[in-house]
């Protein structure tokens, strides 16, 4: 690679480092890197007991460890068939100004690229290495770490040269194809034959679960499933390695995959500067959005932007900005992420109708689970309110509307999309499990109450979810400096510590929203206990009704903080 | 009419401005003028309710912005020199949203022709990323017209726009003005003053330096008669212009 490439990417890193630790000259950044660090340290690195190397023997599952490629193959299929994602050919408008008109060859850039995710690519092996040590395997960590480095660089190169193959072919169109045939082919032949393995196996899911692993897994076993797994096979032989010896007979074949890829990517560049300078434009908006405070709102696709809902001229205006956010999450995609679980239940529910046993209880033990996460991460996710508006405070403090107004409809926006969501995950687990448990669960709730709970539910989880997005809301007005406005978080260990922060302080305050609500359901609960059902029902709805009250008079409170807010406080 | 009385606006010990007043009635247009720094974006948006002056008030047709803000902000529309657009909102959407912000019954024949006016009917479907920046001013001053409001604060308006733009914009500010509406324009293209203002407010160190029609700004001090508004500028806000050997 060309000295000046060198010079950039070494001086580049070593400032990027600089700047970060200039930057923990700021309590706030040096606390959160402090609580990020811990945190790091606690879930991976804390001593274990029984985690030495010395207790070594098969602890993962035959079938598992055969299906376990299968994730791999999950992972290039996705890059492929979504392959427009320019990321990985995406330079700085910067390198585009300076770095493509200059005497450099094509190969040298994508070399640069290529060294470029060097970096994170040696910081999370680390993490990988500590996620994967209580595997009570005797390889030791040096070699582990430089396994999954291989790996991980494959899989970089794996991805570039799907966007750049991608890229080409939908550039290009027939002269796009032809260029790149042999990859296409290779692709498709692949995957098909991997995907056509795995239809021949699903009838055996049929029996059940563990039969249907089993199948699957001598299916792929099989050539010529056999074959086209190998790749993958390779990749992960090296992860799973379990002592030195394994590890030396993998790394060969590894090896010699990572040279392919090397060698497939740098013939793969015909259609590269076009590409790379599609994606770094994409890239620059995005910069450019961040600095010019308009947050960091990824560009939307032609397709996306149709979504949309009618808005009637005229009434309250606040019904505006529930809008604009709800077109927000529809286009973001946000939406689908609260969505999802409801709808993964749902084929949960179709697609083990056979077992009703396995069912219910799956059914129960997922429905409030993945309801009880929403409360929690929900809002981490549609952040469709002040958290991404505060970038447009200006604009927000010449509408012609009261601050309460403004912050109730930023509340609304998020509390009712995932109070439905978290409804319809409710209803669909439910359901299944009273549809599959029959008597049993019937015994342990009967109709009448749950019935009496499915009503009332709706109030309540608006209520709930309108606190908890008050607080959001709440610790972004009141402290903006310690969130990450936006419509993403930002990345990095102080990112981390900065998330633990906010989430400690939004369950201490839920906390303490949720102790008047308790206390009046639970009243009512004793004072309609001569019939259970209704007792349940008006509990329900008379928590719902503590915590809608107390919604609405958090926001009128922090409606006066916003008319209050000036932009340089927020910026 | 807009009225501001004795505004002032403190950050800390920093006076941005000091007890500054004037008034706009319908039909005139202020130029609001000042070197940078001088505090015109602190007053204009102050007056555009986004921030709160520290002492004195100010009325957007009679309506305190502070005490009922919903109500002065109902007539008046304040377009800043930099686009703040909604990145998910398409262009018809973004007036759409105004309208309902703004409750323009007949928003749906106001869009076409304000569409058509600022050259944005094929854009009409198109994000604000898929926008060039003075397609993107464009798009901020429909959303500031489609209310059609009685008062309008632009700073620095034909930022980005094309000469055919700059012209168009120069013609629907004074359209506005004889309908009826009190506009305060900063900016920093003394000729777009000239043109258009009826009047000037001179800001420098956050306090009034003039005030007045040209006529009476000059007639207060004799030794300007006979120059131009950019030496004018010049010698009241003690600056020197580049070239001018002073």
């Amino acid at each position: 690679m060309n000295p000046a490439l060198w010079y950039l990417l070494l001086h580049t890193t070593r400032n990027q480092w600089r700047v970060r630790i200039a930057r923990l000259k700021n309590p706030r950044y040096a606390i959160a890197l402090v609580l990020g660090v811990l945190y790091f340290w606690f879930l991976y690195f804390r001593p274990r007991s029984g985690a030495s190397g010395a207790n070594v023997g098969p602890t993962v599952d035959a079938t598992l460890v055969a299906l376990a490629p299968l994730l791999l193959v999950l992972y290039a299929a996705w890059v492929w068939i979504f392959g427009r994602d320019r990321s990985a050919l995406a330079f700085s408008q910067a390198e585009v100004s300076m770095l493509f008109p200059a005497p450099l060859t094509r190969r040298s850039l994508i070399g640069f690229k290529l060294l470029k995710a060097q970096v994170p690519i040696l910081i999370s092996g680390i993490f990988w290495v500590a996620i994967m040590r209580n595997g009570r395997t005797a390889l030791p960590h040096t070699l582990r770490y430089l396994g999954l480095y291989v790996v991980m660089t494959t899989l970089v190169l794996h991805r570039t040269g799907a966007a750049l193959v991608t890229a080409n072919a939908l550039e290009h169109r027939a002269r796009g194809v032809r260029r790149t045939v042999v990859s296409l082919v290779v692709f498709a032949a692949v995957f098909g034959t991997i995907a056509w393995a795995c239809w021949n196996a699903y009838p055996a899911f049929d029996a059940g679960l563990k039969e249907g692993a089993k199948a699957l897994a001598n299916a792929l076993q099989r050539a010529p499933a056999s074959i086209a797994m190998y790749p993958f096979n390779v990749a992960l032989a090296l992860i799973f390695a379990t002592n030195s010896a394994e590890w030396l007979r993998a790394m060969g074949p590894a090896l010699a995959l990572l040279a392919l890829h090397v060698w497939w990517v740098l013939r793969t560049d015909s259609a590269f500067e076009e590409s790379a300078v599609a994606a770094s434009l994409v890239l620059a908006k995005r910069i450019e959005a961040m600095r010019t405070r308009q947050g960091a709102a990824a560009p939307i696709s032609a397709k996306a932007a149709k979504r949309s809902l009618p808005l009637a001229p005229t009434g309250a205006p606040a019904v505006a900005i529930v809008w604009k956010n709800t077109l927000w999450l529809m286009r973001s995609g946000a939406l689908r992420g609260v969505f999802l679980p409801a709808l993964i239940l749902l084929v949960t529910l179709v697609v083990l109708r056979g077992q009703p046993q396995v069912l219910a209880a799956m059914m129960i033990v997922a429905g409030g689970g993945i309801s009880a996460m929403l409360v929690l991460f929900g809002p981490m996710t549609l952040r469709n309110d002040l958290r991404s508006d505060l970038l447009h405070l200006p604009m927000l403090k010449t509408m012609p509307m009261r601050g309460r107004e403004v912050v109730l409809a930023q509340v609304a926006s998020g509390a009712i999309p995932l109070a439905v969501a978290q409804y319809l995950t409710m209803l669909v687990a439910f359901a299944g499990a009273f549809a599959s448990g029959g008597a049993e669960i019937a015994a342990k709730a009967p109709l009448d109450v749950a019935i009496a709970v499915a009503l009332g539910a709706p109030l309540l989880l608006l209520g709930l979810n309108g606190v908890n997005f008050v607080i959001h809301n709440a610790i972004a007005l009141l402290f903006p400096a310690w969130v990450k406005l936006g419509e993403h978080g930002a990345g990095g260990v102080e990112a981390m510590g900065q998330m633990m922060m906010t989430m400690i302080a939004v369950l201490l305050c839920l906390a303490l929203s949720l102790v008047l609500p308790a206390a009046a359901g639970a009243v009512l609960f004793f004072a309609f206990k001569a019939q259970v059902a209704v007792a349940t029902a008006v509990c329900v709805v008379g928590a719902g009704a503590a915590l809608v009250a107390e919604c609405y008079g958090l926001a009128a409170l922090l409606g006066g903080a916003f008319e209050r807010v000036e932009p340089s406080q927020v910026g | 009419m807009i009225d501001v009385r004795d505004f002032t606006k403190n950050y800390g010990t920093f006076t941005a401005t000091n007890a500054i007043s004037f008034t706009v009635s319908p039909g005139e247009v202020l130029g609001l003028v000042g070197p940078n720094g001088a505090g015109k974006t602190t007053t204009l948006r102050a007056i555009a309710g986004i921030i709160a002056p520290s002492a004195g008030s100010i009325s957007i047709c009679g309506h305190d912005i502070q005490t009922s803000g919903p109500k002065a902000k109902q007539a008046l529309a304040f377009i800043p020199d930099e686009p703040q657009l909604f990145d998910y909102l398409t262009v018809e959407e973004h007036l759409r949203f105004v309208a309902r912000l703004y409750n323009v019954a007949d928003a749906e024949q106001r869009l076409g022709p304000i569409l058509d006016e600022l050259e944005l009917t094929d854009k009409r479907r198109n994000l604000p990323t898929e926008l060039s920046r003075g397609m993107k001013q464009k798009l901020a001053i429909a959303c500031g017209l489609l209310h059609d409001p009685q008062a309008l604060v632009l700073d620095e308006p034909l930022t980005g726009l094309d000469p055919a733009g700059m012209r168009r914009m120069r013609a629907t500010i004074a359209a506005r003005a004889r309908a009826g509406a009190s506009v305060i324009l900063s900016s920093h293209q003394l000729t777009l003053v000239e043109e258009l203002c009826t009047k000037l407010f001179v800001i420098r160190h956050g306090r009034c330096v003039a005030y007045g029609t040209l006529a009476e700004i000059v007639g207060t001090h004799p030794e300007l008669v006979g120059r131009s508004l950019e030496e004018v500028f010049l010698a009241l806000t003690g600056e020197s212009g580049a070239g001018s050997g002073q």
